[in-house]
């Protein structure tokens, strides 16, 4: 196999309509980062991996030396959730798994259609000047795309900020892949 | 005993430096994740710990505070700095053969090369994120530090360029909280 990972062929100089129905078709794509997490005078900070294929979604949470603190997947029969003492846990829903077994309250189901960059029925939304979504206001949630960097051509978020009443969320995303390697 | 024979190793560094590369490996030994930066310490629990890339984070601790200062996410997490805190390679190298023990099995290995000394440590208890840790010294120099973990993850951390026992400037140990940043300090919780 090739020893360099081949820069993917993808669409240059989208406009913003077209980079959004680009992104929203996609079967797949992921996400690598950083993630911070303020709640009751507390603040965390963890490495993210946040992976759509085709049905599934998998976000991974995972410490400094690799510890996974949090596996969480979510496919259309259901939701696990792997926890670093290899506990697993099953329901249906990712997002309220996830908030039952860890505490962590983070909108999985809403961020999956926007973290792209994208806006299709949000609630409420802004452009900024370069016409790519600058804030979404959904439920007692406010998602503000404090950043946008150019991925392979591609104009995606590299700083997020989700703020709610009793949690705030941030991304900072160091990597965004739309070819699927495993 | 094998772990009189690491802290005989471990005692003789007053202060260390170097630049560490850290690879994490899945069970199949694909590269999930790579990080690299430089890491400071003046004995006993005086370190910085940077991460300079993909992301940025810098840790410091100054023997009593510990300031996570997450550059990219603009937040810093300040704490009480606790002795049996979780940082593997501060921990080992500033541990007394007491600690080592209490928390680990200490075992040498047997190296060909006589200037190499490895060493595997085993948590005596349970609840620990790896199951092995391997801990290579050359010359008396920290060299690379391998974990291993319950489903055969490999985290390998590298240091490199590494220099010991010199005069070091004991202000890196200090920080200073940049403005603009989201403070969270979680000292006044602890109990006094």
């Amino acid at each position: 196999c090739s020893l360099m990972r081949p820069t993917p062929e993808l669409p240059q100089n989208l406009t913003p309509e077209a980079r959004s129905d680009y992104l929203s078709q996609l079967d797949y794509w992921q996400l690598t980062g950083r993630i911070g997490i303020i709640a009751n005078g507390e603040s965390n900070s963890a490495n993210i991996s946040w992976q759509k294929n085709k049905q599934t979604t998998s976000v991974r949470i995972y410490g400094a030396l690799g510890a996974t603190y949090a596996l969480v997947t979510q496919t259309p029969t259901g939701a696990t959730i792997k926890l670093s003492g290899d506990e697993v846990y099953q329901g249906d829903d990712a997002q309220l798994l996830l908030w039952q077994t860890t505490g962590w309250h983070i909108p999985i189901n809403q961020l999956q259609q926007w973290i792209l960059g994208l806006h299709q029925n949000a609630p409420q939304y802004q452009l900024n000047p370069q016409g790519y979504v600058e804030s979404i206001a959904f439920d007692q949630w406010q998602l503000s795309f404090n950043r946008y960097q150019s991925f392979y051509g591609l104009a995606m978020p590299k700083k997020l900020r989700a703020t709610h009443p009793d949690i705030t969320i941030k991304f900072a995303i160091y990597d965004w892949a739309f070819v699927n390697h495993d | 005993s094998d772990v009189e024979a690491l802290v005989e190793i471990t005692r003789a560094i007053e202060n260390y430096q170097a630049k560490f590369e850290q690879n994490i490996q899945d069970q199949f030994g694909n590269s999930k994740d790579k990080s690299s930066g430089h890491f400071i310490i003046q004995k006993p629990f005086k370190f910085v710990w940077q991460t300079e890339s993909p992301f940025e984070q810098k840790i410091v601790s100054n023997g009593e505070t510990l300031w996570t200062f997450d550059q990219d996410l603009d937040q810093v997490n300040i704490q009480t700095l606790n002795k049996a805190m979780g940082n593997t390679p501060v921990f080992l190298l500033g541990a007394n053969a007491e600690t080592l023990q209490k928390t680990f099995n200490v075992k040498q290995l047997v190296s060909g090369d006589d200037a190499a000394k490895t060493f595997e440590l085993t948590p005596v208890e349970q609840g620990y994120a790896f199951e092995r840790m391997l801990v290579l010294f050359k010359q008396g120099k920290l060299k690379e530090i391998l974990l291993l973990d319950t489903l055969g993850q490999k985290t390998i951390v590298e240091f490199s360029e590494s220099t010991q026992n010199e005069a070091l400037d004991t202000s890196v140990f200090e920080f200073t909280v940049p403005e603009g940043v989201d403070v969270v300090d979680s000292r006044q919780k602890e109990a006094p």
